[in-house]
């Protein structure tokens, strides 16, 4: 556990060390919701859906949605800075330290996770002095939900980094993976809007495990679970995070490569 | 326990071979150079007793342990110096060692920790960033770092590469007086000026030892310089 606590002070300390990525983060999120939100409030029109009992607004609708982003994004930089530390040298202190690589995997894993839910903090009580709400219990509710969704996608980010070995390929694969699986799930538009207009892309999206991650934080807010987001949300941790644990073994790929 | 042996290690990267049935036995305590030019597969084999990397075929073993069956208490006698960096720069350079003693469970750090920073001339800038230490300073922490833990094994990768000739022989001197401590070092280089007399020196070609015995045994500068092939890689400064 003692090392766990150092790799999740060092990124805590790190991430706040980096205003400019904690402004970054936000940015994003809130651009979407006071912009977009406003702008696409007229166009998209939301009929009343499970987890709402009401009619809601746009931006109230986009919210878990963001909140994935973050979580989505913040795996993605997390796994950079796996590459980067790499790439320079820095990995081999923990690569030499005495805990085993499973455990030093896991312990970035929930160090990036816990960067992650501060953001996703920070981005709903700005969300709510903006008038943009959900119950109280709904916060209290969506907080595992939203550390399980940031496990499953650093998890994807760590696997993904296996295959990097140059930091300057990461950009490239990352417009592979963030973009199609933000735009290609239920965070800005419900389901049953996408399959009235493109059932091929509907099914795409069910299968998106970002979409179950957002409809995860979405039914939680809501003081409600769907088993199946949750079911999905597991199995993929559980797979990104094996695939992780496969490609970082010292006889593989990730480290064979790199330290050639 | 602190006897470093590799029984018949293969490796390779890929296609390329690197080690190929080789074997090492480092005994005891002292300092030993691991000497050898650019590709001679010196780094490969730090990474291999590090556990970095694991042999194709082979055994490495650390006091009597296979590296298979090392326990994070084997893990935790050895101290690393890699040649990269591996410092975190943001943090100050007791943030740093609070960091290792972390990952390495050291609780009660503080007063060695106090004491190693003092023996290697860091204590000033304990409150700085490792970002604004120069290198030789650098360099300095992460040895200091590397025997926080008061391992009996310290393995160092070219630690002195990249910094002028006087404050690479200040390093030298330090970690020599470790090595007197008691301390088993190895210390891999391609330098031969940071070898004393009496130091063991492994001599390393195409992934083969070509040589063993002490400095003075092998002829000293001269005498291992006219062993080398690629003896234009092998400096005296």
């Amino acid at each position: 556990m003692s090392a766990m606590r150092a790799i999740i002070w060092r990124e805590l300390l790190r991430f706040l060390h980096q205003r400019e990525r904690f402004v970054a983060a936000l940015v994003r999120p809130l651009v979407w919701l006071l912009i977009f939100g406003a702008g696409f409030r007229a166009a998209l029109g939301l009929a009343i859906y499970p987890p709402y009992d009401t009619y809601i607004r746009y931006e109230t609708y986009i919210v878990p949605g963001l909140c994935g982003i973050i979580v989505l994004f913040n795996g993605m930089q997390s796994a950079l800075s796996i590459v980067y530390d790499r790439e320079m040298g820095s990995m081999k202190l923990l690569l030499v330290a005495p805990i085993s690589r499973q455990w030093m995997l896991f312990s970035k894993l929930i160090a990036s996770a816990s960067v992650g839910l501060l953001q996703v903090w920070t981005f709903l009580l700005i969300a709510y002095l903006f008038g943009i709400r959900v119950e109280p219990m709904g916060y209290l509710l969506a907080t595992p939900a939203i550390f399980l969704t940031a496990l499953m996608l650093g998890a994807l980010g760590l696997a993904i980094s296996t295959l990097i070995t140059k930091l300057q390929n990461f950009a490239g694969v990352m417009n592979f993976v963030i973009f199609p699986m933000f735009f290609a799930s239920t965070a800005l538009y419900p389901l049953w809007r996408i399959q009235e207009n493109a059932p091929w892309l509907a099914k795409v999206v069910e299968f998106n495990p970002f979409t179950h991650g957002v409809e995860l934080i979405r039914f939680t807010l809501y003081g409600k679970l769907e088993w199946v987001n949750l079911v999905v949300v597991v199995a993929c941790l559980g797979v990104f995070f094996g695939l992780a644990i496969w490609g970082y073994q010292s006889k593989r790929g990730a480290l064979k490569r790199k330290f050639r | 326990m602190t006897d470093i042996i590799l029984e018949n290690v293969d490796f390779s990267y890929g296609k390329k071979t690197v080690l190929k049935d080789f074997s090492l036995s480092i005994q005891g305590d002292g300092f030993t150079a691991l000497l050898g030019a650019n590709g001679a597969g010196k780094s490969t084999t730090f990474n291999l007793i590090s556990g970095i990397l694991t042999p194709d075929s082979g055994k490495v073993m650390i006091g009597g342990v296979d590296a298979h069956d090392r326990t994070q208490r084997h893990t935790a006698n050895m101290g690393f110096v890699f040649q990269e960096n591996t410092l975190d720069l943001e943090l100050s350079v007791q943030q740093n060692m609070r960091y290792f003693a972390g990952l390495y469970g050291l609780k009660n750090y503080q007063e060695r920790s106090e004491a190693l920073l003092k023996e290697f001339g860091l204590w000033a800038q304990r409150a700085d960033k490792a970002a604004s230490l120069n290198g030789g300073h650098r360099r300095r922490l992460e040895i200091v770092r590397a025997m926080l833990p008061n391992p009996e094994i310290l393995i160092l990768d070219e630690p002195t590469s990249g910094l002028d000739p006087t404050i690479r022989q200040e390093i030298s001197n330090q970690v020599h007086a470790l090595a007197k401590q008691g301390v088993n070092v190895v210390w891999i280089t391609h330098l031969l000026d940071e070898i004393e007399e009496h130091d063991q020196v492994i001599l390393l070609e195409k992934g083969q030892i070509k040589e063993q015995g002490t400095f003075a045994e092998l002829g000293g500068a001269q005498g291992i310089k006219s062993k080398f092939v690629a003896k234009e890689e092998l400096l005296q400064l």
